[in-house]
């Protein structure tokens, strides 16, 4: 047994142990973090980032959640690819990576519905949101929120055909090239205790502590059977309060389907789509 | 031809030396802040810092906040007092929300920066659209909350222009899977940085959000201050303040950028007041600030596109490297580690 295995094995035991104990006990997640792109190791080369999920992993740890964050070699495209069937959806293992958990996060360069990463492996250098991924749903089924935490990512004419096709509650990106500092999603995470992941995201994610550049355009998304419910999702959802995040949507589609009839709600900071 | 409005003797007191002298300053308006200062003209160079507030003081900045957002004459101080105090020892950022007021009140503050955030969550969650008092109606609003800040006594409003406030908007639309999205506005943002001479500050300034419906929805206020006195319209250094000599203009910075990086997407080029690279205190100078991102092309035939970067060119010489703001990333150290 490899160590990443007996690594997700653990994961999964304890959070299945705590829900058993307690359904509110314990919540999980999985980040995967890329910050080498500066040497080509296979997928091509830019410029390298700061390691901008490294005090989220921390703040989620200190507040008792569970979970995993890799980065560079250890990030890995098929930890978001759907498991259910790799000749539709590509070499994924996410019913024993991230769709084990209910908060999930990629960040590094991107484009709208597209997530690229440092290191390639299983011959894949990122995940396709739209053909690749289908989280909360099908093999594993976990995941509540998605965070696709790079540039132009969510894209409004984009979400029909990549985030949408996630079975999640809430997803968060960017309509822009957008900039973040170190501690940005750290900081989102700390403030969806006392505020909404919609405010807290839009606080924290439309420009940096001390900076008035008022540049990015953040965006959140929330789903529901009707319009009734993600007035509910986007009004009430409070990730670290728990709120709406050990709550798995319900009626996703099985394996090699499309999803069924939903709902969903749009809300973001208009700066702009520049670069996309 | 040089374009600014105003140019000021202003005296300027060297710490170093105790010495004065007189030195030209020169202030940027209209067209010249939007295109730049030209070659000869003199700049501020200012002696700048992080304010620490006193419990006492962050208190009354909270309720002149709450006060300019929801009017209510109980927004004193002493309810707020309690909130602050609780926090006093939390260096980093903190959250609370209060209904004293009536309103939901959620208030964080970052107390390294100074960063104030007041949001009035009943109209930040209120997702109606049945009326709309429109941008130039929701700019009354902002200046009225901008007015309030002033008039208790928590910032200058001379820095602020609510008139050419930077406008955004919050959207939100609601769509069945397969629709399209008809988004509309639920909120008027107007960003005003606090202007030096004309020429915009990047780490300070006051955000103010308005719902459509008229209702103030958030405000934002602080930042960096600077050492300065005012003289005849001009802000001139102090402390270790001086001027500098323009000898680099916002085209040849543009021309110098494009060389650089050819392939540069989402480029944004500012002339900013702004801390140099790793430096959180210090002296600060006007730069123009570049925002920038660069692509790649993955084996998979995919387009990446770089997080933003902003490298800040000195105007000052040629000669000067440009800056990354923040820092140069490096790769990450620490994670866990996994193998197939």
């Amino acid at each position: 047994m490899s160590l990443r295995t007996i690594g997700i094995v653990a994961i999964v035991v304890a959070a299945s142990s705590a829900l058993r104990q307690d359904a509110h006990a314990t919540y999980t997640y999985w980040i995967d973090g890329n910050t080498n792109y500066g040497t080509d190791h296979g997928c091509g080369t830019n410029s390298n980032l700061a390691d901008d999920t490294a005090s989220l992993g921390g703040a989620l740890s200190g507040s008792g959640w569970t979970g995993a964050r890799y980065t560079d070699i250890s990030a890995w495209p098929a930890d978001f690819t759907e498991a259910c069937n790799s000749s539709v959806y590509g070499p994924g293992i996410d019913s024993s990576a991230a769709d084990t958990q209910q908060f999930g996060v990629i960040s590094g360069h991107a484009n709208a519905g597209y997530m690229a990463f440092a290191y390639p492996d299983s011959g894949m250098c990122g995940v396709d949101v739209g053909t690749n991924a289908r989280l909360g749903q099908m093999a594993g089924g976990t995941m509540s929120q998605m965070v696709y935490y790079g540039c132009c990512t969510m894209k409004l004419d984009s979400l029909a055909t990549d985030a949408n096709y996630q079975w999640v509650y809430q997803s968060l990106g960017f309509l822009d090239t957008e900039s973040n500092g170190d501690d940005d999603i750290k900081d989102y995470f700390n403030g969806s205790y006392s505020n909404t992941n919609k405010n807290s995201w839009f606080s924290h994610l439309e420009d940096r502590p001390g900076w008035w550049t008022g540049d990015n355009s953040p965006i959140i998304v929330s789903y529901g059977v009707n319009n009734t419910e993600t007035i509910s999702v986007e009004t009430y959802a409070k990730l670290k309060a728990g709120v709406y995040t050990d709550t798995v949507r319900s009626g996703g589609p099985s394996c090699g389907n499309g999803p069924p009839s939903f709902y969903y709600r749009t809300s973001y900071i208009d700066h702009g789509n520049g670069g996309c | 031809m040089k374009t600014h409005a105003l140019l000021v003797l202003g005296a300027v007191m060297t710490l170093g030396t105790g010495a004065c002298r007189n030195v030209p300053v020169d202030v940027m308006a209209g067209s010249s802040a939007l295109s730049g200062p030209t070659k000869g003209s003199r700049l501020g160079v200012f002696e700048a810092y992080w304010p620490q507030r006193t419990s006492a003081e962050l208190s009354a900045r909270l309720a002149g906040a709450a006060r300019g957002m929801v009017g209510a004459s109980k927004a004193e101080a002493s309810l707020f007092a309690p909130i602050v105090e609780a926090h006093a020892s939390m260096p980093d950022l903190w959250s609370e929300v209060t209904t004293d007021l009536g309103p939901r009140i959620h208030v964080e503050y970052y107390p390294a920066k100074d960063d104030l955030r007041v949001t009035n969550l009943d109209v930040m969650d209120d997702l109606s659209t049945d009326q709309d008092v429109g941008e130039d109606g929701a700019r009354s609003v902002a200046a009225g909350v901008l007015a309030s800040l002033a008039a208790d006594g928590l910032l200058d409003a001379t820095h602020y222009d609510v008139a050419q406030a930077e406008v955004s908007h919050v959207m939100t639309g609601v769509a069945e899977a397969k629709q399209q999205l008809n988004p509309t506005i639920q909120q008027y943002r107007f960003l005003m940085r606090r202007r030096i001479n004309g020429i915009d500050f990047m780490h300070n300034g006051v955000l103010i959000a308005v719902h459509r419906n008229g209702r103030p929805a958030f405000t934002r206020f602080g930042g960096a201050e600077i050492r300065a006195n005012s003289v005849d319209g001009a802000e001139q250094p102090i402390g270790r303040g001086s001027t500098l000599a323009v000898d680099v203009t916002a085209t040849e910075v543009q021309a110098r950028h494009s060389a650089a990086f050819p392939t540069a997407r989402g480029v944004k080029s500012r002339l900013f007041y702004v801390f140099p690279d790793g430096e959180d205190s210090g002296m600060v100078e006007p730069r123009q600030v570049v925002l920038y991102s660069t692509p790649h092309t993955t084996p998979d035939g995919h387009v990446a596109i770089s997080k933003g970067r902003y490298l800040a060119y000195s105007i000052r010489s040629v000669a000067e490297q440009p800056k990354y703001i923040s820092g140069d990333p490096k790769p990450s150290a620490s994670a866990d580690v996994k193998v197939r």
